[in-house]
């Protein structure tokens, strides 16, 4: 997983230093707005056939996988995984399918439309920001008693401090 | 502001001060040792200590910035608060369960302590405590610096004069540090369960009120932002795509390295109590978060409609709408709200800052911690707190450079040290101070220097990125540590 990590991270700091020091279109940010000083407005514009759309979808499909790997260690008992591989994994296809669907929504607007948000923000807002989270809230409490702390491994530790306590205070 | 509406927020304001002051003396009978004062007794259930998460991540920034960034920049600032409750299932997975059997086994009482414990290294516990009181020094001097701000604007316009922001720094900071000194801990995370039941109403009752303050509802809100520039209202905003990712991406990981987060996942009273507190701390965030972008886009659609006049500032969105359109005691329970997300952020700074100052530092110089450490530390945390004031009235642009450096420190520091090192056995001493160091040097030179980095990408995530490539790459290149059995058992649980 470390190697996975590393890896992971390598990457990502490869794309950014690559934009970084590409930044030809840097000035793809705010501009003041011409009306109201104390607010902005964006600089930038898509078109349809602009590769920096790949590059954002990139930077953020290696972030979801960092996310992921560090969640899979923190969730990995003594013996790795094991049968939460699969749910883990669900949940990032979920996550990145998620994003690249917002993604390609800026391509092909297909998303049902509430309250006038673009197709694009529609999936961050509605999709994006609640599924990913619930997802994992739930996962980790049903996996909890399983897998994250066992009764067996708990008992044991228990056994041990108790043990240790003994030693200390004899 | 009309007058009698201040008075009516000035009564929520004053009730919610009184019970900070109730709760402090209750806790008082409660605090008799360093342990208590510092972790609560490792007492708490899950509601307190779930709120207590949540409302220490949501700070004054979350109430009066988070609004300010959506007016000003449109949806950049959202990725934001989209990473907290994801921040939240990672910290829980690397933490919850590590740093709570942590505590049952070496009875720390304060992060540095695990970090001591689990390195073996006195040199780590120094670093992790200077990291933590760098960034204590700034965020507390923001905190007070904005709580300061409200109550004299507050107390401006109900018309009882003009005050010095010397004498609203010491009144607001008179009350924080009373319950902080008398109940430790304890007096704090009892706040913050009401603070954060506060907050939760509060956002609420905004969002609610949002959908009728412009023609249109939600509709007009959002078509008139985007007929302005549709930009602002893609899920970027007018930041554009890297800005907002390096936010998610700092946001997500960085909850992990927040101190006065990680540390209330030692005091819940059963190892097992994580799994609910997880789903109340993310939910509480989840809510609470409506009031960041409902206020923010409100008002941005308000003033581009002309129904509102242009802002003196970005920072004034909040205080505007809640001025002007919610009913005065609506308002009432915001402000207090806003008092509630400042202080309860601000409590647990000055109690880790405290714990840095009369445990970690001595204790990694001279081998021992002071003695009497329970007076030791109420004096520390008044010390600590007018340190703080002072440096928010006097010390200018610092003061921002250090509240802007807070969170990416913490993150940077602390994320690989604590969440990868109690997970990850072949974790080095040396690779956590390096990466302490070099997250230390990199956000410091980045804000000292004033460096904007292309497409805004936050330096903060580029300090994230190098400090745990760095903790990972040196760690791999070492030697196998050898680790305390203890160590290694826990790690094996």
């Amino acid at each position: 997983m470390a190697w996975l990590l590393v890896v992971l991270l390598a990457a990502l700091i490869l794309v950014l230093g690559v934009l970084i020091v590409n930044g030809a279109r840097s000035n793809w940010g705010a501009v003041d707005h011409p009306q109201f000083p104390t607010m902005q407005r964006s600089g930038w514009s898509w078109e349809s056939n602009d590769p920096l759309l790949a590059g954002v979808w990139l930077v953020g499909a290696l972030q979801i996988a960092v996310f992921l790997c560090l969640l899979g260690l923190g969730l990995a008992g003594r013996k790795g995984l094991g049968p939460l591989r699969v749910p883990l994994l669900l949940g990032g296809l979920l996550h990145a399918g998620l994003f690249s669907w917002m993604i390609l929504a800026h391509l092909f607007p297909i998303a049902p439309s509430l309250w006038s948000f673009p197709p694009p923000t529609m999936v961050m807002v509605f999709f994006l920001w609640i599924l990913p989270p619930c997802y994992f809230v739930i996962l980790y409490v049903v996996v909890f008693d399983r897998w994250i702390l066992n009764r067996e491994s708990h008992r044991h530790f228990r056994e041990f401090l108790r043990s240790r306590k003994g030693k200390g205070s004899g | 502001m009309d007058p009698s509406r201040s008075s009516v927020i000035l009564v929520f304001v004053g009730l919610y001060m009184g019970m900070c002051v109730a709760v402090g003396l209750w806790a008082l009978s409660r605090t008799r040792s360093t342990r208590d004062f510092f972790m609560a007794g490792r007492d708490l259930g899950i509601w307190v200590t779930g709120l207590a998460v949540f409302s220490s991540t949501m700070s004054g920034f979350g109430f009066v910035g988070g609004p300010g960034l959506v007016y000003r920049m449109g949806m950049t600032s959202v990725w934001m608060v989209m990473s907290i409750p994801l921040g939240y299932v990672l910290c829980f997975a690397l933490l919850a369960k590590r740093i709570r059997l942590l505590a049952e086994l070496k009875e720390p009482v304060s992060l540095p302590d695990a970090v001591a414990a689990r390195y073996g290294s006195e040199g780590c516990r120094f670093l992790a405590a200077l990291a933590i009181l760098l960034g204590v020094m700034g965020y507390l001097a923001t905190q007070i610096l904005a709580m300061a701000t409200v109550l004299r604007d507050l107390v401006a316009g109900a018309g009882f004069g003009d005050f010095s922001m010397e004498a609203c720094v010491a009144f607001s900071c008179a009350v924080l540090v009373f319950y902080c000194v008398t109940g430790g801990i304890i007096a704090s995370v009892y706040t913050d369960l009401v603070q954060g039941l506060v907050m939760v109403a509060a956002a609420v009752l905004v969002f609610l009120a949002t959908a009728n303050v412009a023609p249109g509802g939600w509709s007009g809100i959002v078509s008139s932002i985007a007929s302005d520039d549709a930009g602002s209202m893609s899920p970027w905003g007018t930041m554009g795509a890297f800005q907002g990712l390096s936010w998610y991406l700092l946001f997500i990981l960085g909850v992990a390295g927040q101190p006065h987060v990680v540390t209330k996942m030692m005091m819940n009273r059963r190892i097992e109590d994580a799994k609910y507190i997880l789903p109340v701390s993310a939910l509480g965030y989840g809510v609470s978060a409506l009031l960041w972008i409902s206020i923010g886009l409100a008002m941005r659609a308000l003033v581009i409609q002309g129904i509102h006049p242009e802002l003196s500032g970005a920072d004034s969105a909040a205080p505007q709408f809640l001025a002007h359109y919610v009913p005065p005691v609506l308002a009432g329970i915001v402000f207090a709200a806003l008092f509630a997300a400042i202080m309860s952020t601000a409590d647990g700074f000055l109690n880790i800052g405290a714990a840095a100052v009369v445990h970690d530092i001595p204790r990694a110089l001279r081998g021992r911690s002071l003695g009497n450490e329970l007076f030791w530390a109420r004096t520390a945390t008044v010390i600590i707190a007018a340190v703080a004031s002072i440096f928010a009235l006097y010390s200018g642009d610092l003061v921002a450079i250090l509240g802007a450096f807070g969170w990416g420190t913490f993150a940077a520091a602390l994320v690989p040290v604590v969440a990868l090192g109690l997970n990850w056995k072949r974790a080095t001493a040396l690779a956590a101070k390096t990466a302490i160091l070099v997250s230390l040097s990199i956000n410091f030179a980045f804000r000292l220097l004033d460096v904007e980095v292309p497409w805004g990408i936050d330096p903060g995530a580029i300090s994230l990125l190098v400090s745990l490539t760095l903790f990972v790459g040196i760690s791999l290149a070492s030697r196998t540590p050898v680790l305390d059995p203890d160590i290694e058992r826990l790690m094996d649980t």
